[in-house]
């Protein structure tokens, strides 16, 4: 294990934790302080700034009442689930109150009704699926040819409203380009000349297999994303030469590269609302 | 009495005080903070008799928390960050981020600054409850993520936190 490789896993001990100190991949890079002096006393700054972190993270303190509201609230739900429970079973009331949904479903014959016609619907409704089916397999056969990195970023981008946010947001380009630079993430160089001067709202960073892609999102008459790439992080059957249109669900592409940059535009909806930045 | 209570008091004393830091961390908010760590619980008393391996119950607590953070934020955002129509109209989110009181301590307000991707990760491995493999599974994102995300995360947090420091010490000193 090389020392640069040490430092990273190191930064995931945790002074005063024991469990950290046991962890085999830890365990390896602490077992390399012994023989490397400037290893050592990197780590031992390391591990002051994190307890100091760590201790003053600790002052913070919830609201005093919180631990008494939790407790009286779970009561209050356990209590409800106990009442709703014991509801059900036969013989702890005289009379039942009425059916519940998790009533036994045996002896209400309406569910036994509900079964008959959905074992029909079933039937009946399988095989006018199946085109359906043989479309999702062309989707898949249509995205055969589509770089792997590529197919990531509509992953991505379909469940980008999960990400809770930008990882930066500002309507200034030139601000999320530096904030991609500062935080080791590929930022591009230059703007394509057509994004010049238009607004953006904000960044987001991907990591692709340890590939490390940096993404500016831009507001014009539609949203356009575009993503960097270092080129010497591609593959050579990802550095295209001549701009690249790629197509994968809704999701369209356009990728190129220019300098020690590949980079790659994205929208929502087919190629034709690619903007002709090149 | 259930006679699960005895568990919901050890398992409350237990993870109360970490979770509401968490979600201090995600919401930026004190009352936020207390109404998730309280919502968590709620939900484990619902459903935590379906979780079998009792071992399991920190990570289901954080990762429970984290989950109703996103939803809650989905839902007040209202917004899918990729139609223009609705960026548009959350003109609000291109705004730098609203700062915190001035009371906050050293550590909560240099947390607070460091960039959202980070903040979570780092939030977690300096409440020193869950081990980084386990932050990877309460974040659901790949061990090498987190592994990036603490080490950028975490320079990025001490250059906030000396310099914060050092204003700290300059206010004293004039």
């Amino acid at each position: 294990m090389e020392r640069d490789e040490a430092k990273h896993i190191l930064e995931l001990c945790r002074p005063g934790i024991d469990d950290d100190r046991q962890d085999p991949l830890i365990a390896e890079a602490l077992a390399l302080l012994e023989a490397d002096p400037e290893l050592r006393d990197w780590f031992a700054e390391q591990q002051a700034v994190d307890e100091r972190i760590s201790t003053a993270y600790a002052t913070l303190e919830p609201p005093i009442d919180l631990k008494a509201s939790i407790l009286a609230g779970m009561r209050a739900h356990a209590l409800r689930s106990e009442s709703e429970t014991t509801a059900f079973i036969p013989g702890a009331h005289d009379k039942m109150d009425a059916p519940t949904s998790s009533q036994t479903w045996w002896r209400n014959p309406w569910i036994g009704i509900a079964a008959v016609f959905a074992i029909l619907l079933t039937i009946v409704i399988i095989p006018q699926q199946r085109p359906a089916q043989y479309a999702q397999t062309d989707v898949a056969t249509l995205n055969a040819g589509v770089p792997d990195m590529i197919q990531f970023l509509a992953r991505e981008l379909s469940d980008i409203g999960s990400r809770g946010g930008f990882d930066k947001a500002s309507d200034q380009p030139e601000a999320l380009q530096a904030y991609l630079a500062s935080v080791g993430s590929p930022s591009p160089s230059k703007l394509p000349r057509q994004l010049e001067g238009n607004p953006s709202l904000g960044c987001f960073t991907f990591d692709y297999n340890g590939v490390p892609m940096g993404m500016i999102c831009f507001k014009n008459d539609q949203v356009v994303h575009l993503i960097t790439v270092r080129k010497s992080d591609c593959p050579r059957s990802f550095q295209p030469k001549v701009p690249t249109i790629y197509q994968v669900e809704n999701h369209a592409f356009k990728a190129w590269t220019d300098g020690d940059h590949v980079y790659i535009l994205s929208t929502k909806g087919g190629k034709e609302k690619l903007p002709q930045v090149i | 009495m259930s006679e699960t209570e005895p568990n919901f008091d050890e398992i409350v004393s237990a993870y109360y005080q970490p979770l509401y830091r968490f979600g201090y961390s995600l919401a930026k908010n004190e009352h936020e903070a207390g109404d998730l760590a309280q919502q968590t619980f709620f939900i484990y008393a619902e459903k935590g008799a379906a979780l079998r391996d009792k071992s399991k119950v920190k990570s289901w607590l954080f990762t429970t928390l984290y989950r109703e953070f996103l939803r809650r934020k989905r839902k007040d955002e209202r917004m899918d960050y990729y139609e223009p129509e609705m960026l548009e109209v959350a003109g609000g989110s291109v705004e730098p981020h609203i700062r915190r009181s001035m009371d906050a301590n050293l550590a909560v307000e240099a947390l607070e600054e460091v960039d959202e991707v980070y903040r979570q990760p780092l939030a977690l491995f300096y409440l020193k409850d869950l081990a980084y493999k386990e932050i990877a599974d309460v974040l659901d994102v790949p061990i090498g993520t987190i592994m990036s995300r603490l080490s950028r995360g975490k320079a990025q947090l001490r250059e906030i936190f000396k310099r914060k420091a050092t204003e700290t010490t300059d206010r004293i000193h004039t």
